[in-house]
């Protein structure tokens, strides 16, 4: 019966009210638009780092007949680029290491190619004639980043050719170190431009469900109405919750599936992601019906969840303070952090368990959000109940205000709780690039290597000029040496790589010796090539340099602390890292968007305190007025108005912060990074708290003196 | 109750003569007062004697200054001329935080809508002035609930002031007026939004509580039940207060 009315009522809605039901579909379609794309750019994330890894040689300890050289480069043919990596087995009778997604070792001189590529070649004579001979089969799936890569193997003619090449890798198997050789022989998996730009998508989600609740909140109205009409017939609470849920979960749910297969429909397509160059296929980008179906599920939850709040209008007023609950605001409040805090910490535990979490954590994530409202309504409700019993005047009067007006209060905290986790976890994306917020603790050793992307010549030679700076090695591919262990040739690249995980490094002592790690010859060549005129031993910079993970690099003897050289490295304006890690440098445009995306979310969120803050005056205005009349004086007025501000504001600073740390470190952990520092933490909830109390002073002078003037308000 | 204008005519019973308005000795004197708002004149030359337990109702149209007269009435305003006497003592020289203390315990006021916070049941809403004035808990439960009870509704204590009718939140906020057993009730349109026969019985609940507290009562409005209940009705005409 009540499925047929709710039917009914919608209907009724579509021919009389069709903008406002529309507004819900459209929200709901947005939201699941993003929340579905972010899902699927998440799953190409994955595979594009499952399959970096799994294809990337493992450089021979020993050599084996078995082993297979490896050399990497590029040709850019038009507007193409494709990769070759030319491979030359040791012994053809005994080769076990085949590159990735090749079947069986073809003939030399031989080209496997991807099936992009393959395509291209048959549309293109002209590229055609680049690759003479082309093996009869293809390199599967798992060979290649994504379907739409161009990539060639090519078996070298003469067998021997890249045994005589220094700048051949020789590898033993298939699997080693994607951060490593990986970025020698491929161009770069762009694994971190697509989670950045992710990030850059994940920012406009809060929006984006911001402009969900408006949608529904739009409608709230004409089911206040109804609501209470209902209320008069006599309808119990479970049916007119029944009712909302249906009418509002029905919309929402058109909304979701039209959003859901937008999706779909675009990931049907191979496009190139923008400022990567990264190309995404379709196939890679769906993410699977049960994901749809739980997207368009959380969407739906999300616009109910809203309306269900609505159910509390069927009392017009709230309880006064007198009338107060069985449940206690303790019991309230811990039970809307579980509701809000799990379905993010499940997911979360979901990543950990090494399940494909990404598109879960991206719903939770929503979820959380949708929940948050929740949360700090009754953690509102619950502070106002217990001020409210508090027999001092003052917190008694803003206990039953904070009580009465919890969906105002909380919608003012909303914003800033929203504000201070997106601007934590912001934060810890930016470790990525600026570590300098968050010092790896790293033992010293008799000399230090930082890495450093974009050392300028002028830089590098002011950084020599540093006592205990040996050396800056700005990265080139011409080999300079020979591992003496592995006999592969050693580059400035391959030396920064090799040196924090070589087992020799750590054991190095004394001045500036190297010749345990590199047959004494690095340590020359850093002499008569590097030091002390930098500039003259500078490689001509390749593509490949500016593909690879680090550009610089500081030999440092460690007479110092990491983070005395931290801050001296610092001042050069140079971001730099003590090694380890390696780090990548994003094109500038993502940083622009993930900045856009932080600045707008800002003002939004700014924007939205200050709408919640004036609303919360206008309401309060009257009731301060009539307490100036009944002869409260100004300075307990103000102490009214400061207890009913400031604590629900210190409250929602306080479960802000605490989600900022749980967010930012899980964060932090899920994806590698470093973890905003204490100091940083502190310093937000600190600045917070300040906020907070600009506005509660500000409140309390502003709101005594508008109720004074109003209480002289002539008739 | 005494108009203290030369030109009034007084007819009240209980009233003192005009020209002696420090006969008045319980209730409340206005004598020459003059209310104005920067350059121009509300109200000049006002007179008024309202003894205790004595009902006189002010009327006028908008904007005519009678809110201004009972702001000022109250110490809510100052006043540019003359005295207000409220029980001998004078009103307009009181200190800010004196004129707070004073509005606190010696007036009860009632606005056209009530000013009862809906956030508060009717029982906290009539403990408010008590409250602000730091009565223990004894003290303040028995004087609510005896407010409550003159006004008859004793057992609407708990009961949240937005589900009380219009009459019964009216009779709440009479009661929040009364609690603190003040010397005059002033009343700002207190049947604006009620119906006749609400209006009426509000009124008369008014003046029995001002009655049996022994408090002199001072209404404005333009309703014609206050002007049929009252002992005194007077006009605001040309910035005077004239005596119907």
């Amino acid at each position: 019966m009540t499925l047929s009315l709710g039917a009914r009522l919608i209907i009724t809605q579509l021919r009389n009210d069709r903008s406002r039901l529309v507004s819900v579909a459209i929200a709901a379609c947005i939201a699941a638009l993003i929340v579905s794309a972010l899902a699927s750019g998440d799953h190409v994330r994955s595979l594009s780092a499952e399959r970096a890894a799994d294809r990337t040689p493992a450089v021979a300890s020993t050599y084996q007949p078995t082993d297979t050289y490896f050399l990497g480069r590029s040709e850019v043919i038009g507007t193409t680029e494709i990769q070759i990596v030319d491979f030359d087995p040791v012994d053809d009778s005994q080769t076990s290491t085949l590159p990735a997604g090749v079947a069986k070792l073809p003939n030399p001189g031989t080209a496997v190619v991807s099936p992009a590529l393959a395509e291209k070649l048959a549309a293109d004579p002209t590229l055609a004639g680049r690759f003479p001979e082309v093996a009869d089969q293809t390199i599967a799936l798992e060979g290649l980043r994504d379907p739409g890569e161009l990539i060639a193997y090519v078996r070298v003619p003469t067998p021997g050719t890249l045994a005589d090449d220094d700048s051949a890798i020789r590898a033993s198997a298939i699997g080693g170190d994607p951060n490593s050789y990986g970025s020698i022989l491929y161009l770069d998996p762009a694994v971190d431009g697509i989670a950045a730009s992710l990030f850059a998508g994940l920012l406009f989600l809060i929006p984006a469900v911001l402009i969900l609740r408006a949608g529904v909140a739009a409608r709230s109205e004409v089911l206040e109405q109804r609501i209470l009409t209902m209320t008069r017939l006599g309808a119990s609470r479970s049916a007119i919750t029944r009712l909302l849920a249906i009418d509002t979960a029905v919309p929402a749910a058109v909304g979701a599936i039209a959003g859901v297969i937008a999706t779909a429909i675009f990931t049907r397509f191979t496009f190139t992601l923008p400022f990567t160059g990264y190309r995404v296929s379709g196939a890679d980008m769906n993410v699977g019906l049960p994901v749809h179906v739980l997207i368009v599920l959380a969407v739906a939850a999300a616009a109910v969840t809203s309306t269900l709040a609505l159910t509390s209008l069927r009392r017009r007023h709230p309880r006064g303070a007198a009338q107060r609950s069985s449940v206690t605001p303790v019991k309230k409040i811990a039970g809307a952090l579980s509701t809000s805090v799990g379905p993010l910490l499940m997911v979360s535990g979901s990543i950990v368990r090494g399940e494909t979490g990404g598109n879960l954590f991206l719903i939770g994530l929503l979820c959380f959000f949708v929940g948050l409202p929740k949360l700090l309504t009754t953690l509102v409700t619950g502070i106002g109940q217990a001020l409210a019993s508090r027999r001092t005047i003052e917190l008694h009067l803003a206990g039953a205000r904070i009580s009465d007006a919890r969906q105002r209060t909380a919608r003012l905290l909303i914003s800033l709780v929203c504000l201070i986790v997106m601007v934590s976890i912001v934060q810890v994306f930016y470790t990525r690039f600026d570590p300098a917020t968050s010092p790896i603790a790293t033992s010293a050793t008799a000399f230090d290597l930082f890495t450093a992307d974009e050392f300028s010549t002028a830089t590098a030679e002011q950084l020599l000029n540093i006592d205990g700076v040996r050396a800056v090695v700005l990265h080139g591919t011409e080999a300079v040496d020979e591992d003496p262990t592995t006999g592969m040739p050693i580059d400035n690249t391959a030396f920064t790589l090799i040196c924090p995980t070589h087992s020799t490094c750590p054991t190095v002592t004394g001045d500036l010796t190297l010749s345990e790690l590199f047959a004494g010859d690095v340590d020359n060549y850093v002499a008569s090539n590097i030091t002390p005129t930098i500039a003259q031993s500078l490689d001509t910079i390749t593509n490949t340099d500016l593909s690879s993970n680090v550009r610089a690099t500081m030999l440092i003897d460690a007479d110092r602390a990491d983070q005395a050289w931290a801050e001296i490295a610092g001042t050069f304006s140079a971001p730099y890292f003590i090694t380890d890690d390696v780090y990548q440098v994003l094109p500038s445009p993502i940083i622009g968007w993930i900045n856009l995306g932080l600045y707008s979310f800002v003002s939004l969120a700014l924007l939205s305190i200050g709408l919640a803050y004036s609303a919360h005056v206008r309401t309060n205005s009257e009731r301060n007025t009539g307490l100036v009349r009944l002869g409260m004086s100004q300075h307990r007025l103000q102490r009214t108005i400061a207890a009913e501000v400031a604590i629900p504001f210190t409250a929602a600073t306080t479960v802000a912060a605490l989600l900022s740390f749980a967010t930012a470190y899980m964060y932090a952990y899920l994806d590698g990074l470093n973890a905003p520092t204490t100091s940083f933490m502190t310093g937000l909830t600190i600045s917070s708290l300040g906020i907070g109390a600009v506005v509660t002073f500000a409140s309390a002078i502003g709101g005594a003196r508008s109720a004074g003037r109003l209480a002289l308000r002539n008739d | 109750m005494k108009l203290l204008h030369p030109e009034a005519t007084v007819t009240m019973p209980h009233a003192s003569p005009a020209t002696q308005p420090a006969t008045i000795r319980t209730g409340l004197v206005i004598d020459d007062v003059r209310i104005s708002i920067g350059e121009r004149v509300l109200l000049d030359a006002v007179r008024l004697g309202v003894s205790a337990g004595e009902f006189a109702a002010v009327l006028g149209p908008s904007g005519s200054g009678k809110t201004s007269l009972l702001n000022a009435i109250c110490g809510l305003a100052t006043i540019a001329k003359g005295t207000i006497t409220l029980e001998e003592r004078r009103v307009d020289d009181l200190s800010s935080k004196q004129r707070t203390t004073w509005r606190l315990s010696r007036i009860g006021r009632i606005d056209q809508h009530g000013d009862l916070l809906p956030e508060l049941n009717a029982f906290d809403n009539v403990a408010l002035p008590l409250r602000l004035l730091g009565a223990d808990r004894r003290t303040l439960v028995k004087d609510v609930q005896a407010a409550l009870d003159t006004l008859g509704i004793g057992d609407l204590g708990k009961r949240s002031i937005t589900t009380m009718s219009g009459g019964e939140a009216h009779r709440v906020a009479i009661a929040r007026a009364i609690v603190t057993r003040p010397a005059l009730i002033v009343a700002d349109e207190p049947t604006g939004a009620l119906d006749e026969t609400t209006s009426a019985a509000v009124i008369s609940e008014l003046r029995n509580a001002a009655q049996q507290t022994a408090a002199a009562l001072v209404v404005v409005s333009h309703d014609p039940t206050v002007r049929k209940a009252a002992d005194a009705v007077y006009r605001v005409d040309h910035h005077r207060l004239v005596a119907e």
